[in-house]
């Protein structure tokens, strides 16, 4: 039986941490996929 | 239509066509993000159940739309690929398939961070979450058969099917969160009666979607472009036959 959201305590605890982990995350992944897609664009003559 | 589709099939006149998007997709793209990141973490209120970990809702929503987006696109370019043979549409949705995994893998991760921070757990098997896990074995599976399979008109058809296949995902995603009891919470913006949120929340959160869709725009015609351009210096002769040419464009 799935508990009920509304009985879960909500946002107890300090969400700083996550929030930095999701943002910076955020950039790392989504800003080294285009730092490669346009490192790889120079290599292969593909100029943005 | 079907004039233009046909006529994208020519690289020569693809490369054209696209050389000017790729800097405009790019610069509105960072415009976007950098506003919306400003009113994301200055402007919008906190949430009155959430609190601050709402700002998560930021990268973590525009994430998991474009994930399925993105899908959705490499859908139907497989779709054109699979039935009139149209390389370039191939190659699009090949392309886009390590951006859509890539999208995947951070609304789950993005989630599952918010999850700890309101739920208490990082991980549940709720219906909207698992849906989303099997999105992203879809990704990598159709990633793995683009790489398993050398020749690549044998790559492009099985990796189509695949794609058209996996596409009934898609709403099993969306209407998740309807269709069954779930902890994940239902439609914020595309929903009866319209969006539930704050006008500044609704703003900040557009905002970055938007800018999230011409990244992925600006991602994807990068890559596509200069697969297209490496073919165009070097022909591979194990290439499947295909009614696209490298003429130059008229």
């Amino acid at each position: 039986m799935r508990t009920d959201p509304a009985a879960i305590p909500v946002a107890t605890i300090d969400a700083t941490p996550f929030i930095a982990a999701s943002w910076i995350l955020t950039i790392l992944l989504l800003g080294g996929l285009i730092a490669l897609a346009l490192i790889r664009a120079r290599q292969k003559g593909g100029n943005p | 239509m079907a004039f233009q589709i046909s006529s994208l099939a020519n690289p020569a006149r693809f490369l054209k066509l696209t050389k000017p998007l790729v800097p405009v997709t790019g610069v509105i793209a960072l415009i976007l993000i950098g506003i919306a990141t400003y009113l994301a973490f200055f402007v919008a209120p906190i949430e009155h159940k959430q609190g601050e970990s709402v700002r998560i809702m930021y990268v973590h929503v525009p994430a998991a739309s474009l994930s399925m987006m993105v899908y959705a696109a490499i859908a139907i370019c497989s779709f054109v690929g699979y039935v009139w043979r149209h390389r370039v549409a191939d190659l699009i949705a090949r392309e886009a398939a390590p951006w859509g995994l890539a999208l995947t893998a951070l609304a789950l991760a993005t989630g599952s961070l918010w999850g700890r921070a309101t739920w208490g757990v990082y991980w549940d098997w709720d219906p909207r979450l698992t849906s989303m896990l099997v999105l992203l074995f879809i990704y990598a599976g159709y990633i793995a058969i683009w790489q398993a399979i050398e020749q690549e008109g044998q790559a492009a058809r099985i990796a189509a099917l695949l794609a058209m296949i996996g596409a009934i995902n898609l709403p099993i995603i969306k209407f998740s969160v309807d269709w069954w009891d779930s902890l994940h919470q239902k439609a914020s913006l595309i929903r009866e009666g319209g969006p539930s949120m704050d006008g500044r929340m609704l703003t900040a959160l557009l905002m970055m979607m938007t800018g999230y869709a011409f990244l992925s725009a600006f991602y994807i015609l990068l890559r596509t472009r200069t697969v297209l351009q490496h073919k165009a210096a070097k022909p591979d002769p194990a290439s499947r036959p295909s009614t696209a040419t490298m003429e130059p464009a008229e």
